[in-house]
């Protein structure tokens, strides 16, 4: 099983980069409802 | 999310917030991304079987090849949407232009992380400087460039103007690009070219599963970030 | 009679990202009018009155001359307006005399040198005229301003602000002249902070506030102070069409040129730069020319350099004294600009280049030479062409960025990148470099480079205007 390391490593890389900035987006998009809702409320 | 603070938004002469217009557009992506991503991972690891020559390091190529087509559709989009900017003038379109170079941005990075990883595995390097893998890195230092120009323009109408010019020179340049270091070396192998002898049924299957699932990723985070985009834009709105 | 030329704006909004500063305004101001706009600091006055010079853009709504939409505007609606800020518009290292000449030029007045003898009577600019613009006093300055603005006798004059750091003597001197034209029958705009001003020669003022129009009322204004004859100011010049493109190109490609040859700015610093370069190449190269191909490509990264630098300065001098609204407010097309700076760009890169290729092959390529000369000179001035597009184009882009100079290598690089391919390797076989085994011909790397200037230059001629539409 040559490279296996290799192959783990690159989807492990893919995974982190397109999850990880997936996560980042969807938690600031939770966050920025939030602060929008709290706005118009107050408002 | 509930009906209940819309219709006070509606009376009070407010707009709902725009991100849950969108999300209210395409309820069904988010779930069907989800899915299509199980799915790739059968078909990527389990259904699709071992290269005899390269081994299981070879399933690299399900995500890198799609995500680099994708890569090159994404900056399509910059170049169609700086465009109709210019055109029409359309903040959308610059929203458009700005998420798809982003998530282009993103993808790019991938394809580059992965093909190192499958090129040290299979070559012994991380690198070589043949054209494939130079015009990419050009690529990859274009969508840079165009995020990087929006860093440092602050005002908005400028940023959009500026930036819309960049994508449409940035994608006129990338064939050319190509040509240039086509050649000036040659060594990158063609996926579905006479070295491999093209690639057994199954594996292209896994292959377009992964091209269907990396389009719907693609298309979920661009919407992702237009909705966090316009609800930046709503939340910092200066209400007088 | 002045033709008629009302102002209207109509539910105009402009925004600064989120700074809103006009807000669904409306505002007729008809031909003759005299007004006085008002408003705290940063409540718009300024922007509405660049709005109505065509020198801002607004975020929604129309701003229409005489029925024409601003954005629309062709040159007979430029030429309509003469435009007046704290600002002087011109160039530092030119005389006060080939600053009028060459804005006269573009604005097509038919006798320049007559024109400018008129305005230097009416104006007392006869110890300004013949002195570099950037050495001059405020109040000169002023008055040299003034008279550029009215070298081609606008109906509309557009003055923001021109009583600050004036002495009364100029002051005055400005109120009689604006009293004047506006007997005459042009519609004059001027934004003043202090209200008394409002009183000397406005029949209107109006105040801005929260982004709108607060206040609109008729002024009566105070007694005139006794005029001094100054006949020579309500003259308007005879006026030819303006420019056509090429002419003005060839008009900025000229005055570039004047200035660089004033300043020695870029090619000073450009070619300084080339040279050190390659000096110190030289030094590291090993003896016996060491890898051609590797040479070439230090002598195409110092020029491609001294082109950023020199391309970077050049679009630099136009953000001084805002000197680049002056050409927004040419009444020719903005792409003029650009091919003109194309033009002056290319014309000082080949100086640099007379000088730094020969330097190259002298130290740094030693041994045998089968020079093709005219390979070589093709080559060069084809790579040159793309990187003098490129640079040109976004240094408009980055002159205005927080990163300046900076920001403009890392747009241009990734973009010329094809550009250098080719440069380097028929450059290296233009001087003899072995080629390789079954390679591309030079006539294809030719072809290349050709195509390369070909799209990139459509392109940027097509986007030039929308970089020029607001500063």
């Amino acid at each position: 099983m040559t490279g296996a390391p290799f192959l783990v490593f690159g989807y492990g890389l893919a995974t982190v980069l397109y999850g990880g900035y997936f996560l980042r987006m969807a938690l600031l998009r939770r966050t920025l409802q939030h602060q929008l809702r709290a706005k118009l409320e107050v408002g | 999310m509930n009906s209940q603070s819309t219709s006070q938004l509606d009376r009070a002469g407010g707009q709902a917030p725009a991100g849950k217009n969108i999300r209210r557009k395409w309820p069904i992506l988010g779930p069907l991304t989800l899915v299509s991503l199980i799915v790739f991972v059968y078909f990527a690891f389990f259904f699709a079987p071992e290269d005899a020559e390269q081994g299981q390091t070879q399933r690299i190529f399900y995500i890198h090849v799609p995500s680099a087509w994708i890569s090159f559709v994404g900056f399509a989009v910059v170049f169609a949407s700086s465009i109709t900017y210019l055109t029409k003038r359309s903040q959308k379109a610059d929203r458009l232009a700005e998420a798809s170079a982003t998530i282009g941005l993103l993808f790019t990075t991938v394809v580059l992380v992965t093909g190192m990883m499958w090129g040290r595995a299979i070559w012994g390097v991380y690198w070589t400087w043949d054209p494939r893998l130079t015009s990419y890195l050009v690529l990859w230092l274009l969508y840079l460039a165009y995020i990087a120009l929006r860093a440092y323009i602050p005002d908005p109408a400028r940023k959009a103007r500026f930036s819309a010019i960049l994508g449409i020179i940035a994608f006129l340049d990338v064939p050319i690009v190509y040509l240039s270091v086509l050649w000036w070396r040659t060594l990158h192998p063609h996926v579905f070219g006479p070295g491999g002898g093209g690639m057994p049924g199954q594996m292209l299957a896994a292959m377009f599963v992964g091209l269907f699932t990396f389009t719907l990723v693609f298309i979920y985070l661009v919407r992702l970030r237009l909705q966090v985009g316009a609800l930046t834009d709503a939340v910092e709105e200066d209400q007088s | 009679m002045p033709v008629p030329s009302d102002l209207e704006f109509r539910q105009i909004s402009k925004s600064f990202g989120r700074n809103h500063v006009l807000k669904g305004l409306d505002l007729t101001i008809p031909a003759g009018s005299f007004v006085a706009l008002m408003g705290a600091n940063g409540a718009g006055k300024t922007t509405l009155l660049r709005l109505a010079g065509g020198l801002a853009v607004p975020t929604s709504g129309t701003v229409t001359v005489a029925g024409v939409d601003m954005r629309k505007a062709g040159p007979g609606l430029r030429r309509m307006i003469g435009w007046v800020s704290h600002e002087s518009l011109l160039y530092a290292d030119l005389t006060g005399r080939s600053n009028l000449r060459f804005h006269a030029n573009l604005f097509g007045v038919a006798d320049p040198d007559a024109r400018i003898a008129e305005l230097a009577e009416a104006l007392d600019l006869h110890k300004v005229l013949d002195r570099p613009a950037g050495v001059l006093s405020r109040g000169n300055r002023q008055r040299l301003t003034l008279a550029r603005a009215l070298l081609h006798g606008p109906d509309i004059l557009l003055l923001d602000e021109p009583f600050t750091g004036l002495d009364e003597a100029s002051a005055s001197r400005l109120i009689e002249i604006l009293r004047l034209l506006h007997g005459e029958g042009r519609t004059i705009i001027l934004t003043v902070h202090e209200i008394a001003r409002a009183y000397e020669g406005a029949t209107r003022l109006i105040v801005i506030e929260n982004g709108k129009v607060g206040v609109d009322r008729a002024v009566v204004p105070n007694t005139p102070t006794e005029l001094a004859p100054l006949q020579q100011l309500t003259t308007r010049p005879a006026l030819i069409p303006p420019p056509n493109l090429w002419r003005a190109a060839g008009q900025v490609a000229a005055k570039d040129l004047r200035v660089e040859w004033r300043s020695r700015d870029m090619v000073g610093s450009a070619g300084l730069f080339s040279f050190i370069v390659l000096i110190t190449t030289s030094f590291t190269t090993p003896p016996g020319g060491g890898t051609q191909g590797v040479t070439t490509g230090i002598l195409w990264i110092s020029l491609l350099f001294a082109v950023l630098l020199g391309v970077g300065r050049s679009m630099g001098r136009e953000s001084a004294d805002r000197a680049i609204e002056g050409l927004m407010l040419a009444p020719t097309a903005r792409e003029s600009v650009f091919l003109g700076k194309l033009l002056a760009g290319m014309i000082m890169m080949s100086v640099i280049e007379l000088f730094v290729v020969p330097m190259f092959i002298v130290l740094v390529t030693t041994g045998q030479m089968t020079t093709n000369a005219l390979e070589l000179i093709g080559t060069v001035f084809l790579a040159t062409l793309g990187l003098v597009i490129v640079s040109t184009l976004f240094s408009g882009v980055a002159a205005g960025s927080r990163l300046g100079d900076s920001l403009l290598p890392l747009l241009v690089m990734p973009l010329v990148i094809p550009l250098m391919i080719a440069a380097v390797e028929t450059t290296r076989r233009a001087l003899g470099g072995a080629t390789a085994v079954g390679a591309v011909g030079v006539p294809q790397w030719i072809g290349l480079l050709g195509g390369f200037d070909l799209v990139v230059g459509v392109a940027a001629f097509a986007t030039f205007a929308f970089v020029m539409e607001e500063q």
